[in-house]
């Protein structure tokens, strides 16, 4: 059977296909700074990412998790910083997985990436940040405001790691010997005069 | 020894039902033998559109639900055209069709695949397909891979509908294009070319795909074509009109009593709504939504569900595909579980290509819009087909408020619960002597439940690291 996305006539573009997802619910303010975080995410030069605003709809999104080679959440994420906080993790295993859900409201973005059938499956960074007021309400609080500017460097950052890896694959890291390491000083010797 | 036996939630369907069935030997088998749905949320559209302009229903009844708004601004829109006495261009009329249409296609593929077939299918050790009930599956591991596919394919197909739909109605769900005398959107010539677009992947798929899975599932459960018939009563309102004065549908209004192949008419004041077992004043028992009145109370003696009971001449009758497709003449194999099953998608086949059809008819530069003059007091019915089943809208105006707004959804006609005359409702109904083999898993209730497609709502999405996650704070708040 077709991938997803070559079933909806998806072309392959630049190599690692990225995607930039914001995630939450737009309605409940702090709840929804992934999405806001990717309305005003900078934009890419050529076609280096693709940004998409999935809210809650992570299954109509499918198709593009499917798409993607390199998959970056951005999501509110409650990790026990003050509000405001911006969080990386580099890893889904580090994810809770969350609770059973009882409808496929309460299905969240981290079981529906388990559905991706192809394989290997999309790697997944995710930048989450700590929310103030989650409440009805179509703003995002002053604190998580102010977090926007280093979410999108973070975001960059992340990025551009990835297709820098992109590149580099394959190649031999010859300068592992020099780069980062303290030098080796030659022992002192006496010199003969001759 | 009688058990009973509650199933609170039911999952995989919209909203909040509860499930209580009685069940007992007879015969020698373990069966149900008394039954209660329970609706569990009460929401007060009746009462928000109280004192409000008649011509903002259809945007704020669709919130009712987001898997089928459409019909309710359909039916929203029609009761207003009645009332105000306007009639939509032709235009209009088929564009209302092909977003209604486009609602039908996502939500029947959606009930099989996503909903349904999970009683059936013991799937991949992950959600949504687990944790999951065990009992009396039957498919052999390639025809579960092979609908496991299916689903995820489905996934697909339901959201090309939607964005079908959208083209013409701005967006899916809540579409905001229709509106009384007309709709607010031009039949541009590539919104058309892009919506038979569409329909080309999603015809395949209906004929392809879900039309033989439905009758794979039948071939391996044709026990379930002798589970859940009920009352065997059945009722439809009609929907896609295909004239302007509504005379001429693709699934024509009628209702057929215990199964009969007559059809006979209906006559609207012979619709009471009965409360006597539901959660609101018995003062407003038995009356019909032109003179309706919702008034919750709650605690009450007996009372067990916020739906009410609506009758039909003082009996029960079931709504939705299958009640749609009896009526027309389309399908008359039989009334179960299984034949609910099958209704619903030859009836998905049917609308879609009756889009093909209309989406050829529009004329670009046509007229969509015919300005109603707005009186102070007036009033319309407006009666169509969600996809689970007859759906009416009763709008009265007085000093250019809406004054009265009832509705009755099909899931109020399934789910009812008791009426006064302690009738039970047809899921209830359904429910009667359903074997049960085992207390602790009684799928075959849940099938039985399913099968009605019922519809009776966003959480926080906040993620979280689990403990021994190493996460990296790139930095606190100032």
């Amino acid at each position: 059977m077709k991938t997803l996305s070559e079933r909806c006539g998806l072309i392959a573009e630049q190599r690692p296909r990225i995607l930039i997802a914001g995630m939450g619910n737009i309605l409940l303010k702090d709840d929804g700074v992934g999405v806001h975080a990717v309305k005003r995410f900078p934009q890419a030069n050529g076609q280096e990412y693709r940004t998409v605003e999935v809210g809650c709809a992570v299954f109509d999104a499918l198709y593009l998790f499917d798409w993607a080679e390199r998959i970056l959440l951005i999501d509110a994420m409650q990790a026990g910083g003050p509000p405001g906080t911006v969080y990386r993790v580099d890893s889904l295993k580090d994810m809770d997985m969350g609770t059973m859900p009882a409808s496929l409201h309460e299905f969240s973005v981290i079981q529906a990436l388990e559905m991706i059938q192809k394989d290997p499956r999309p790697a997944v960074s995710i930048i989450g940040i700590e929310p103030e007021i989650i409440d009805y309400g179509l703003e995002l609080s002053k604190t998580v405001e102010a977090s926007l500017p280093l979410v999108w460097e973070t975001g960059r950052e992340v990025v551009r790691k990835w297709i820098m890896e992109y590149e580099n694959r394959g190649a031999v890291d010859a300068s592992d010997g020099f780069v980062g390491k303290k030098p080796i000083l030659a022992e002192r010797t006496s010199v003969s005069r001759l | 020894m009688s058990t009973k036996i509650f199933i609170d939630p039911v999952t995989r369907l919209e909203g909040h039902l509860k499930i209580a069935v009685t069940v007992n030997e007879v015969g020698g088998q373990q069966q149900v033998v008394d039954a209660r749905a329970s609706g569990n949320l009460y929401r007060g559209f009746e009462q928000l559109l109280v004192g409000r302009d008649p011509r903002d229903a259809q945007h704020l009844t669709q919130r009712i639900c987001g898997v089928c708004p459409v019909p309710h601004g359909m039916a929203s829109v029609m009761a207003q055209d009645a009332a105000f006495g306007v009639t939509a261009p032709t235009n209009a009329r088929i564009m209302r069709n092909l977003v209604l249409g486009a609602n039908f296609v996502q939500s029947h593929i959606l009930h099989f695949y996503h909903l349904t077939a999970l009683d059936y299918l013991d799937g991949p050790a992950m959600p949504p397909w687990q944790p999951s009930w065990k009992a009396d599956k039957r498919l052999d591991k390639a025809t579960t891979d092979t609908l496991v596919g299916h689903y995820v394919a489905a996934i697909d197909m339901t959201r090309k509908a939607h964005e079908m739909g959208a083209l013409f109605g701005g967006r899916m769900p809540d579409p905001a294009a229709y509106i009384a005398g007309g709709f607010t959107t031009t039949p541009r010539a590539d919104r058309i070319s892009k919506y038979k677009a569409y329909l080309n992947e999603l015809l395949p798929f209906i004929q392809n795909v879900y039309l033989p899975d439905v009758a794979a599932l039948g071939a391996v459960y044709s026990d379930y074509n002798n589970i859940g018939r009920g009352y065997g009563n059945l009722l439809a309102f009609g929907v896609f009109d295909l004239d302007s004065n509504g005379e001429s549908k693709l699934l024509r209004r009628g209702r057929s009593v215990n199964g009969s192949t007559s059809v006979n008419s209906i006559e609207l004041n012979q619709i009471t709504e009965s409360v006597r077992y539901s959660w609101y004043e018995d003062s407003t028992t038995n009356l019909n939504p032109a003179a309706g009145k919702t008034l919750p109370q709650s605690p009450k003696a007996k009372a067990y569900s916020w739906l009410k009971a609506p009758r039909y001449s003082g009996a029960p009758y079931e709504v939705g595909a299958l009640a749609r497709m009896w009526v027309n003449g389309d399908y008359r194999q039989g009334i179960s579980v299984m034949d609910r099953h099958q209704a619903r998608a030859q009836e998905t086949l049917k609308i879609a290509q009756a889009l093909q059809t209309w989406v050829n008819q529009l004329q670009p530069n046509g007229a969509v819009y015919t300005k109603p003059a707005i009186p102070s007091t007036a009033s319309g019915i407006g009666l169509t087909e969600a996809p689970r089943g007859a759906l009416g809208h009763w709008l009265q105006t007085a000093s250019g408020q809406v004054s009265s707004y009832q509705i009755i959804t099909p899931t109020c006609w399934n789910a009812s619960p008791l009426d006064d005359a302690s009738q039970m409702g047809p899921l209830e109904k359904a429910l009667m002597d359903t074997p049960v083999k085992d207390l602790k898993e009684p799928i075959e209730v849940l099938r039985v439940i399913h099968s009605f497609d019922p519809c009776l709502s966003c959480a926080v999405h906040v993620s979280r690291p689990n403990e021994k996650a190493k996460v990296q704070v790139i930095a606190g708040c100032c």
